[in-house]
């Protein structure tokens, strides 16, 4: 299949002639209908406008009266298009040298009028006069008197069928690179894989929380860092930072995530399209993606949703955009070019003087790789001019790009990267294979496959060891959902392990177990070994032994009608699925139970665990089998019949569960107490204790805080009860009278009443025991 | 009776229904041998949440714990077909 441009836009825009003023609707009218439109008021303009510009023969004549250097704009149009942001067009437009650069600022009366008629000449001002191109009147992107450059712009859809594309424009470096001596490069497989593994992280995550913009939350970032693991720019600088989020935006950017208000999940079907495209096209996807990734910045990592004029919190999304599309824009002309090494900092140069017009501004200066550039590292050197500029763009803007190229799209798989020899190790790049024929599309097609490709073996221990450069992402991903990848290292070979769940999953997703095995056998450099076949076979027969059957409908009773069912017992049959919608009326007379639905509460229950159901239905009779004992007068929940329940592996919550499910009205507070402490012991303590209760504040405060008391009392109840020894009593009866206290006999205690839920509310009117720890010790 | 039979007796009675009722939604599992529903209720985390035998190699899911089992017996090792309906 052959790739469209990487920079190719399908945005199309709207035209509003009624925008315009008569002055210019005038000037497109005398244009596209001839001489006679200048004598047109407005409304005219607009009607005689609209009828041409929707004539099928139109574009012809229009095309017609083109001059040529018109045309070739509109070649810049055919292969980008229909729309061409502001800054491709201006780095195209100078680069093919189809209108020289304006005119050097010199600040005299002179200049301007140099400008002003430079301004005249511009085909491109005068083809948005003419309304072919059309453009945004509210672009922030646009010329300015000391920069002047394009806005936005879009081709007038009667013309976008009839004109040819412009040719590349191949790259040509301004010094040639040595030979590296040490080259890195990832393959498509690596990349592929990476992405790959993010998205199984998210997918096990069923669901994530996510941030403002779109963004994982900080859970979810820490969770795809430790389960998935990729190498980080903490431990490498030559790998991206925060590597799990660059692949979380790939994913996000490409629409395989859907994005909802509280909740995120992964749209497998789009993911599985995707991974079954080839490598070159799930490349392209990833270069556009990444065009349009606004919250992972290269060199930088996740970036927060907002811009703040007083913390520099990440680049300005517009002008990285845009620095993306530049870089891009340059790598294409590289695809066009001679296969050779580049030297990095020359390559940056030359970028750097061919998009000078259209301009890479972006304010940040900490990167996680900085290639400390020699002409950004003397940058004070240089006297103020050009070169000074270029020297300082070197030490910033460049490390943006450098990182970009060497990191980003190294990761990618898309660029090479090299070091060369001599007095300083210079870093060199060249593109991949996979890297021309994304970069260089449409004219550079990928070749042809070479048949099958043998990229694993398997070994006896279950373990595969693949080779991913030999290999494709797609065979990668397809390998990655029968195994699980044991390999952490960012290795071009990587070990899986067959495991018995890791096929099952596999199985469950529609993959067939001759699938796995023709795979197997297909890309594998040595014959299966056999008892990985057999082990094959033995785990997806198990698999097959037991089923697990949902949303199925079953017939508990005597079965008189001829519905087709499976007999799983004399009294139970499995009906096809199709009854249930027909159950009503095949089925009357009989009890109708939806386990999707909520049971039916026919229990009473006393405090005591005693449970009397009103109805009998098998799912209410078969529970209380399970939790209670079956006595003459109904059912009773007792330790034992708890304790049989947890030794079937229930927990007190899926009996107060169950209760609650059934129970008419609340469940009584101590019965579930008592549930609560037959599966799990709670302590309380109950003794006789002598009690004393003084009511005056400050009598209270005397007896507490005196060394004539202190030996007597065994605790104290705020306010106003104390607990005395046993043996102390009488002594401190003494002690009492002697102070003139009139010690009485009974208790005015408050009574307990009305209590609805001791065990949740306890009331103010039930006095606190803080008991004596010493004295608690001491038992 | 067989062993597996008498086993099964003892930890996960047969359902016997005294009504004719029609179950909508219900989740059942099913192995191949009674052995292999020996052994699945001989673990107490996948028992709790079955409800009842059917037969020597059917058994009742608790209504509401499909999703439950069918962890549960990811957990414990084994790896059901998960089918829905009576489809094969």
């Amino acid at each position: 299949m052959k790739l469209g441009h990487v920079l190719q836009s399908s945005r199309a825009m709207e035209m509003d002639l009624s925008l315009h003023g008569s002055a210019e609707l005038k000037h497109a009218a005398r244009f596209w209908i001839g001489k006679e439109a200048g004598s047109f008021n407005k409304e005219k303009c607009i009607a005689a406008l609209t009828r041409t510009m929707a004539e099928g023969d139109t574009a012809r004549s229009v095309l017609d009266r083109l001059t040529e250097r018109e045309r070739q704009v509109l070649g810049i149009f055919a292969r980008y298009g229909p729309t061409v942001s502001g800054g491709l067009l201006t780095a195209e437009v100078y680069t093919r040298g189809i209108f020289p650069p304006p005119p050097k600022n010199e600040a005299s009366a002179r200049y301007y009028q140099a400008y002003r008629d430079w301004r005249e000449r511009d085909p491109v001002t005068g083809l948005g006069k003419k309304f072919v191109l059309v453009g945004n009147r509210y672009d922030s992107y646009s010329s300015s008197f000391d920069r002047p450059r394009y806005s936005q712009l879009t081709l007038h859809p009667a013309l976008a069928q009839r004109l040819t594309p412009a040719p590349p424009v191949a790259w040509r470096a301004s010094c040639a690179c040595d030979e590296p001596v040490s080259t890195a490069r990832r393959s498509s497989a690596q990349a592929g894989l990476d992405l790959w593994r993010v998205a199984q992280v998210l997918r096990s995550m069923g669901t994530w929380q996510t941030v403002r913009g779109d963004s994982p939350a900080r859970a979810t970032r820490v969770r795809l860092r430790k389960e998935v693991g990729l190498r980080d720019a903490d431990k490498d600088p030559m790998s991206p930072p925060d590597a799990e989020s660059f692949h979380y935006e790939l994913l996000h950017s490409m629409g395989l995530l859907n994005i909802g208000g509280d909740r995120s999940w992964i749209r497998e079907e789009a993911l599985e399209r995707h991974l079954q495209q080839s490598p070159a096209e799930q490349a392209r996807h990833w270069v556009r993606a990444w065009l349009d990734m606004p919250l992972w910045q290269d060199g930088i990592g996740v970036v927060p949703d907002r811009d703040s004029n007083y913390e520099l919190v990440r680049i300005e999304p517009f002008s990285l955009a845009r620095a993306r599309e530049l870089l891009v824009w340059a790598l294409c002309g590289v695809a066009h070019g001679p296969s050779c090494w580049l030297d990095l900092e020359t390559f940056l140069r030359d970028f750097r003087r061919r998009t000078r017009e259209a301009e890479i501004s972006l304010y940040w200066r900490s990167y996680t790789w900085d290639p400390q550039f020699e002409m950004g590292r003397r940058r004070e050197q240089y006297p103020a001019g050009d070169e000074r500029l270029l020297a300082f763009w070197l030490a910033a803007e460049a490390v943006w790009a450098a990182n970009a190229l060497m990191v980003t799209l190294a990761t990618l798989g898309l660029v090479e990267r090299g070091q060369t020899d001599g007095k300083d190790l210079r870093p060199c790049f060249r593109l991949t294979e996979l890297g021309r024929v994304v970069f260089g599309a449409p004219e550079v097609e990928a070749a042809p496959a070479s048949g099958e490709t043998r990229f694993l073996t398997v070994q006896p221990n279950l373990e595969v060891v693949a080779y991913l450069d030999s290999a494709d992402a797609r065979q990668v991903c397809t390998l990655s959902r029968f195994a699980t990848s044991t390999s952490r290292a960012d290795s071009p070979v990587q070990t899986f392990e067959l495991r018995r769940h890791s096929l099952c999953r596999a199985l469950e997703s529609g993959l067939t177990l001759e699938q796995v095995r023709v795979f197997l056998t297909e890309h594998g450099k040595t014959e299966l070994p056999a008892n990985v076949k057999r082990m094959l076979s033995e785990w997806a027969g198990r698999r097959e032994s037991m089923v697990l059957r949902t949303k199925t409908v079953l017939a508990l009773g005597p079965l008189d009608s001829e519905t087709g069912g499976r007999a799983l017992n004399s009294n139970v049959f499995l009906l096809p699925s199709s009854t249930a919608g027909i159950a009503a009326l095949g089925f009357s007379g009989w009890k109708i139970l939806d386990h999707e639905g909520k049971p039916e509460r026919t229990w009473t229950t006393d405090e005591l665990g005693g449970v009397a159901p009103d109805s009998r239905t098998s799912i209410s009779q078969l529970r209380l089998a399970r939790i209670a004992d079956s006595s003459t007068t109904g059912w009773q929940i007792t330790a034992q019949s708890v304790g049989r329940a947890r030794m079937g592996g229930m927990t007190s919550e899926q009996i107060l569960g169950w209760l609650r499910d059934h129970v008419k009205g609340e469940v009584p507070s101590l019965l579930e107490v008592a549930v609560r402490n037959w599966t799990s012991q709670q302590r309380v303590q109950l003794r006789q204790v002598q009690m004393l209760r003084i009511t005056q504040q400050n009598a209270q405060r005397a007896l507490l805080h005196s060394p004539t008391f202190r030996p007597h009392l065994a605790g104290h109840i705020p306010p106003e009860w104390f607990l005395i020894h046993e043996d102390h009593l009488s002594e401190v009866r003494r002690l009492l009278e002697t102070l003139g206290f009139v010690v009485a006999e009974s208790m005015d205690v408050p009574v307990v009443e009305a209590i609805e839920n001791p065990v949740n509310d306890s009331s103010r009117v039930l006095p606190r025991i803080k008991p004596d720890r010493k004295r608690h010790r001491e038992l | 009776m067989s062993a597996a039979t008498g086993i099964l007796d003892s930890l996960l009675p047969l359902f016997r229904p005294e009504d004719r009722e029609l179950h909508l939604n219900a989740a059942i599992v099913e192995v191949a041998e009674p052995a292999q529903l020996v052994e699945l209720v001989a673990n107490p985390r996948i028992r709790r949440f079955l409800l009842a035998r059917l037969s020597d190699t059917v058994a009742l899911v608790d209504p509401g714990h499909a999703g439950e089992i069918a962890a549960a017996l990811l957990t414990a090792g084994h790896t059901p077909k998960v089918l829905t309906g009576d489809g094969e």
